[in-house]
C-alpha cells in the first residue's frame, strides 16, 4: 500500500520531468488538448444555460383563457369551477381588463400615451391557469380543447411551440458540441500519443534496460501514462480558465447590450461539470500516454542493440 | 539450475552462433564459460536470460521452460537472476544510486531502504562514495563495477556475468571474483563468461569451453 503510493509519487515526479525535458512539445500538446476540451466545455456551458432558462420558463407556463365580451362574474365563477376539476390545473387566477391593461402598459410604456379610460378598455376578462408540473403537453392540449367548449370562453391560448423549438435547438447544440469534441478529441488523443512516443524514444535505452532487468511493463509505462495524465490535467485546467474568461467577457462587455447573451451567460459551469471536464481531460491524457508505447516487449534491448 | 537441450541459435539466417548445445549447470555451481571471441558466450547467457529465443532446442532455467514462459511472466523470472551485461547497460541520465536501485524504485521500495541497499552493494565493489555520480563521470572499470553491484543488489539465485572483469586491472578483477565466490558460497549459482585465462586458472570452478558455437568441453 505504502509501496504503491511511493510508486505513484515516483511516476508523478517522472511525468513532470518528462514535461520539463520537452517543454515545447508539452506546451504544444497542452494547447491542442485544451482546445478540444474548451469546445466540449463551452458547448456544455451554453446548453446548460439554455436548459436552465427553459426550465425556469417551463415553470411559468400557463394557459390563458380569454373570456367572451360582457361576461359577468357569475359566468366566470362557473367556468372556474369546471376548470378546477381538471387534474392538469394547479390554480386559476382572474385577470380583470384593468390588470391586463396595467400589465401591457408596464411592458410597453408607449401604450400609456393612448390612455384608455376605464370605461372603454378594449381588453376582455381572462383567466390564467397555472399547470401542474411536470407539464405534459398532450394532456394540456386535451385540456385546451375541453376549455374551448366551456360556456363563456372565447379562446384558449397555450404558447408551447416556441418552447419545443428551443428545446430542439438546445439538444442540437449539445450534439454539435459532442461531435466537434469527438473530432478534436481524436486529434488530441493522437497528439498526446505521438508526443509521449517522442518522449519515450528519447529514453528508449532506459526502457530497454529496465525491461532487461525485469521491470514489469506496467511499471515501465507508469511515467509515460502519468506524463499524459499531467498533460490532460493541465489542459483541462487551462480550458476551464478559458471558459471562465469567455464567461466574464460576455457578461462584462457584451452582456449589457444583448439581453439574450446575458441570459445565456447567466451561470458558469457547475462544480460537477467542471469536475467532469477535468476527468475527461485526465482520462484522455492517460489513454494517450498508455497507447504511446504499445507493447513494452517491442522495446526490448535486442530490438535496437542487436 | 540451467539446462540446455540440443540448443541451436542462428541470428537472422547467418552462421550458427550456437550449435546443438546440450549442457547442465547445477544449483550452487560456480561456472566459467570460456572460448575465443565470437564463440557464443554472450549468446548463451542471453538465451538463459530469455533475452533471445533459441532457433531450436529447449532451455530450462530456475525450473522454468523458457519456451512456455509468457511475456507477462518474463519480468518476474528475470528478477530472480542477477545479470552483468557485457555492455553494462547503465542509464546515462541517472546517477549511480538511481541506476543500482532502479528495479527497487519501480517496486515501490522506500528511499531509506534503497539507500541502505545501494550503500551495501556498492561497498562490495568499493564505489560507495560515487552514489551521486553519473555513468559518464566514471571510468570504464567503475561503470563495470556499478553494473556488478546492480546485479548483486537483490540477492539473486542465479548470477549471469558477461565479461565482468573485461575493463578491470588484474587486482580489481581478482577482488570481484572473490566477491562472486562469496556470493556463490551463500547459495547463488554463478556463471561467468570470460576469455581471461589467468582468471580461470586462479579461481577454482567448472570450466565450460565453447568454440565457434559448439560445445568443446562441458567441464564435468
Ligand atoms: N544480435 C546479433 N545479430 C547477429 N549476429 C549476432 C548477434 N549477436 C551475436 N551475433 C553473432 O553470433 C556469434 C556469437 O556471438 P557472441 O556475442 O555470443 O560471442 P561471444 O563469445 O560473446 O564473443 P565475445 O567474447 O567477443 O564477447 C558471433 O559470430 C556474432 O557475430
Ligand atoms: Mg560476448
Amino acid at each position: 500500500m505504502m509501496g504503491l503510493f511511493r510508486l505513484i509519487l515516483f511516476f508523478v515526479q517522472e511525468g513532470f520531468l518528462g514535461i520539463a525535458r520537452h517543454k515545447t512539445l508539452s506546451v504544444f500538446a497542452i494547447f491542442i488538448v485544451s482546445l478540444s476540451l474548451y469546445v466540449l466545455g463551452f458547448s456544455r456551458y451554453l446548453t446548460s444555460n439554455i436548459n436552465n432558462l427553459l426550465t425556469s420558463w417551463e415553470g411559468q407556463l400557463e394557459v390563458r383563457l380569454v373570456m367572451k365580451d360582457g361576461i359577468d362574474e357569475e359566468g366566470i365563477r362557473k367556468a372556474i369551477s369546471i376548470l378546477e376539476k381538471d387534474p392538469q390545473v394547479e390554480s386559476t387566477k382572474i385577470i380583470s381588463p384593468k390588470e391586463a391593461m396595467e400589465f401591457l402598459e408596464r411592458l410597453s410604456p408607449s401604450l400609456r400615451a393612448l390612455s384608455f379610460k376605464e370605461s372603454d378598455n378594449p381588453l376582455p376578462y381572462s383567466l390564467s391557469l397555472t399547470l401542474r408540473k411536470p407539464v405534459d403537453v398532450n394532456k394540456v392540449r386535451v385540456l385546451i380543447e375541453s376549455a374551448r367548449k366551456i360556456p363563456g370562453v372565447e379562446e384558449a391560448i397555450f404558447d408551447w411551440e416556441w418552447m419545443d423549438k428551443l428545446k430542439t435547438y438546445s439538444r442540437f447544440l449539445a450534439f454539435l458540441g459532442w461531435l466537434l469534441f469527438a473530432a478534436l478529441g481524436v486529434a488530441s488523443l493522437f497528439t498526446v500519443t505521438a508526443i509521449t512516443r517522442i518522449l519515450a524514444l528519447s529514453r528508449k535505452e532506459e526502457i530497454a534496460v529496465l525491461y532487461s532487468l525485469g521491470a514489469t511493463p506496467a511499471s515501465i509505462r507508469g511515467p509515460f501514462v502519468m506524463n499524459g495524465i499531467l498533460i490532460g490535467l493541465l489542459s483541462s485546467i487551462l480550458a476551464l480558465i478559458f471558459i471562465l474568461v469567455t464567461h466574464l467577457v460576455i457578461r462584462r462587455t457584451m452582456g449589457g447590450d444583448s439581453f439574450i447573451l446575458l441570459l445565456l451567460s447567466k451561470e458558469f459551469l457547475t462544480f460537477s461539470d467542471q469536475a467532469a471536464l477535468v476527468a475527461v481531460g485526465t482520462v484522455m491524457g492517460g489513454a494517450g500516454g498508455f497507447l504511446s508505447l504499445g507493447s513494452i516487449h517491442d522495446w526490448r534491448y535486442s530490438r535496437f542493440a542487436g | 539450475m540451467i539446462r540446455f537441450y540440443h540448443v541451436t541459435k542462428v541470428y537472422r539466417s547467418k552462421s550458427h552462433a550456437l550449435q546443438d548445445i546440450t549442457v547442465t549447470i547445477h544449483p550452487r555451481e560456480f561456472c566459467f564459460l570460456t572460448g575465443p571471441s565470437g564463440a557464443g558466450k554472450s549468446t548463451f547467457l542471453k538465451l538463459a536470460l530469455g533475452e533471445e529465443h533459441p532457433t531450436s532446442g529447449q532451455i530450462l532455467v530456475t525450473g522454468r521452460n523458457l519456451q512456455t514462459i509468457s511475456h507477462r511472466e518474463l519480468p518476474y523470472f528475470k528478477r530472480r537472476i542477477g545479470t552483468v551485461f557485457q555492455d553494462f547497460r547503465l542509464i546515462p541520465s541517472r546517477t549511480v544510486f538511481e541506476n543500482v536501485t532502479m528495479l527497487q524504485t519501480l517496486q515501490g521500495v522506500a528511499l531509506r531502504d534503497r539507500r541502505k541497499l545501494a550503500f551495501d552493494t556498492l561497498r562490495l565493489v568499493g564505489l560507495q562514495n560515487k552514489m551521486e555520480s553519473f555513468p559518464e563521470e566514471l571510468s570504464g572499470g567503475e561503470q563495470q563495477r556499478v553494473a556488478i553491484s546492480r546485479a548483486l543488489i537483490n540477492k539473486p539465485v542465479l548470477l549471469l556475468a558477461d565479461e565482468p572483469t573485461g575493463n578491470l586491472d588484474p587486482e580489481l578483477a581478482h577482488e570481484i571474483m572473490r566477491i562472486f565466490q562469496e556470493i556463490n558460497a551463500s547459495g547463488t549459482t554463478v556463471v561467468v563468461a570470460t576469455h581471461d585465462k589467468t582468471l580461470i586458472t586462479t579461481f577454482s570452478g567448472r570450466v565450460i569451453v565453447l568454440g565457434k558455437g559448439k560445445l568443446i568441453d562441458p567441464g564435468e
